[in-house]
């Protein structure tokens, strides 16, 4: 037992003279969940702020198109302004409006029609806007074209219709009600950015404990302390575990100290404060395994290498791949399906996938189990692969 | 203290160690030496018990090694040619640490730091970091922690290499020290004959894995000529 204290006593003094590798897991992760929750709130957030510049000219001065231009622009999403058709190119360019559509003579004619034959719209698209802003325009102005139309072949087929009954027959009707898919006990949690970023930021600097690991252990594989200390009776499975147990202390301080960041730095700074759904038991066994498995994995990898550079480059190397596949630089739902498919291939994906299901579905075992299996697997296997060269290198060295 | 019966070690077609048998003493000084490749550090990874052989057995304090290993060890003091430290940490730090592994605690781990730190003379300098020590500093508590808990048997491989003098002496004085007042067994390898003339009885001179001299009598070899020369006669044709 005095073996063990005294391993994660010495693991903790050098931890607290390290003061990059403590940076690296805490400052680092702080400024990503902050920046990034910040950053990316409006493409979560539900009630967008972001608004398409969008540019109309009418070559007609008619009912059909003062309705027209009315109606298009109450459709939210989209930021509009007034130009003449001739100019609308030029003007579109000079102040980067990316969407533009022209209303042409002879529209309130084709709008008591039922013909789409000679089309009186003529859309402008800059190269710059995406498709899903080219898809929401186009049905923007689709939809607000067949509802003139509708109106105005009511109209002709009723000429008594009043200029009320034809507002009526405008307005938008209510035709569904939104519901976002939640956990059983939840009400009204919607996915926000804080929710992507605090598991993403908090899998990636848990996976750099490979900093202040290798920073020890490889020192202590090239001066000889593995084997001073295998002559005092420290076993190989000693020292993993004292080695263990510090780093999973850190890690669980991290894994605090970022949900603190999510719940309460990234709203003062105007940011979406973080719900963690109801089940705390879920997410402390979650963060416990993805603890195991990245400091298994950081132990195989400091086992390796010969020095601390090394340690340091190749693992910052493989943590930027797998975040780079695993969903957590660029959330998941917006790869294509084969990225997805290669996300299988990150641990860190795994945790990630464990911490959303929490987060957003307030998910219980059966949603995670095969996640966190993966990562019981992967550090096993790590942790294996350590064991396995320690040996193998002492017995090397002599 | 240590009793070695025809030991072999192969690795691969190339016997490290080719049968070899000796004994160290209780509380002699014992010098091992032999030109590289002798087989000098196989024989200590054995004696420490970290390499099996592949025949022969080895006792210390009448324990048989590999049958007992955690019992036999724990009489070892092993002080490796590399300064095997922690730089990050304090002198004081390591000790700790290193005290604590040797099962000491509270009064018995504070007496015997403040023994060892006396002993190696780093009193002034315990509570700086390690990587702020001079190379002999570092020697000094490379050994001052294999000598933590008062063990019997003392290995020391190459414990001067690149030592300054003072340091030097340091080392050579508590070692002397360490023999006479506590009676310390100790098996001590270097390349420096004059330190092995000046502090060992006996010696055993090791040569392409056989022992070419065993319990040999430092002071009968002083009388008669230097240790160096007798080497030169014997061994290094």
């Amino acid at each position: 037992m005095r073996k063990y204290a005294a391993g994660i006593l010495k693991e903790f003094w050098l931890l607290k003279r390290d003061i990059h590798a403590l940076m690296v897991l805490f400052v680092m992760p702080s400024l990503f969940i902050l920046i990034m929750s910040l950053a990316m709130r409006d493409a979560f957030s539900q009630n967008s702020e972001v608004h398409f510049k969008a540019m109309v000219a009418c070559e007609e001065n008619s009912s059909a198109s003062r309705d027209f231009l009315a109606h298009l622009k109450a459709i939210k999403g989209f930021e509009w302004s007034e130009g003449k058709s001739t100019q609308l190119p030029a003007l579109m360019m000079e102040h980067d409006v990316l969407l533009g559509v022209i209303v042409r003579a002879g529209f309130d004619e084709a709008t008591h029609k039922n013909s789409s034959q000679n089309p009186k719209l003529t859309l402008l698209i800059a190269p710059e806007a995406t498709p899903l802003a080219k898809i929401l325009f186009e049905t923007a102005v689709a939809g607000t074209a067949a509802k003139i139309n509708m109106v105005n072949q009511m109209s002709s087929l009723n000429p008594w219709m009043t200029r009320e009954e034809k507002e009526e027959a405008l307005v938008d009707k209510v035709w569904f009600e939104e519901h976002f898919l939640q956990g059983k006990d939840m009400t009204d949690i919607r996915p926000t950015s804080v929710q992507q970023s605090v598991p993403s930021w908090l899998i990636f600097s848990m996976f750099f404990i490979i900093i202040p690991i290798s920073n020890t252990f490889v020192n202590e594989r090239r001066l000889g302390t593995l084997a001073r200390l295998a002559v005092m009776n420290v076993s190989i499975g000693n020292l993993l575990v004292s080695k263990m147990i510090p780093y999973f202390v850190i890690n669980q301080i991290q894994f605090i100290a970022m949900l603190m960041v999510g719940m309460f730095i990234v709203p003062l700074f105007g940011g979406d404060a973080l719900r963690i759904g109801d089940n705390i038991g879920a997410l402390l066994v979650v963060s416990s395994i993805l603890s195991f498995a990245s400091i298994s994995y950081a132990l195989a990898l400091a086992s390796f290498v010969r020095t601390t550079d090394q340690a340091v480059t190749i693992g910052g190397v493989l943590n930027i791949i797998f975040a780079a596949i695993g969903g957590i630089m660029i959330p998941l739902f917006v790869m294509p399906p084969f990225m997805q498919q290669l996300a299988l291939f990150s641990p860190m994906s795994w945790g990630l996938e464990s911490f959303l299901a929490i987060f957003l579905h307030n998910s219980g075992w059966n949603d995670i189990w095969l996640s966190l299996g993966a990562l019981i697997l992967f550090g096993s296997f790590c942790l294996g692969l350590a064991a396995w060269k320690l040996n193998r290198e002492l017995k090397e060295a002599q | 203290m240590i009793v070695v019966r025809t030991v072999t070690k192969y690795f691969g077609e190339k016997a490290a160690l080719n049968g070899i048998s000796f004994s160290v003493p209780r509380g002699s000084i014992t010098g091992l030496i032999g030109r590289n490749g002798a087989g000098k550090t196989t024989l200590m990874g054995i004696l420490c018990g970290l390499i099996r052989p592949d025949s022969g057995s080895i006792q210390i304090g009448g324990i048989e090694l590999f049958d007992n290993m955690t019992l036999a060890r724990e009489m070892i003091g092993y002080v490796p040619q590399k300064t095997s430290l922690y730089p990050e940490m304090t002198g004081r730090e390591n000790l700790m640490y290193f005290g604590l592994i040797r099962g000491l605690g509270g009064k018995k781990l504070t007496d015997s730091i403040h023994e060892v730190m006396v002993a190696t003379s780093l009193e002034e300098v315990l509570d700086r970091r390690v990587s702020h020590y001079s190379g002999g500093m570092q020697k000094r508590l490379n050994l001052a922690i294999g000598l933590l808990g008062n063990p019997p048997l003392l290995y020391l491989d190459e414990p001067t290499v690149g030592v300054d003098r003072e340091s030097r002496e340091i080392i050579l004085e508590t070692l002397l020290k360490m023999s006479h007042e506590r009676g310390t067994t100790i098996l001590y390898t270097s390349h420096y004959l004059q330190e092995i003339e000046r502090i060992c009885d006996r010696l055993i001179i090791l040569d392409q894995g056989v022992v070419v001299a065993n319990d040999l009598s430092v002071n009968l070899l002083r009388e008669s000529e230097s240790l160096e020369q007798y080497l030169e006669e014997n061994i290094q044709k």
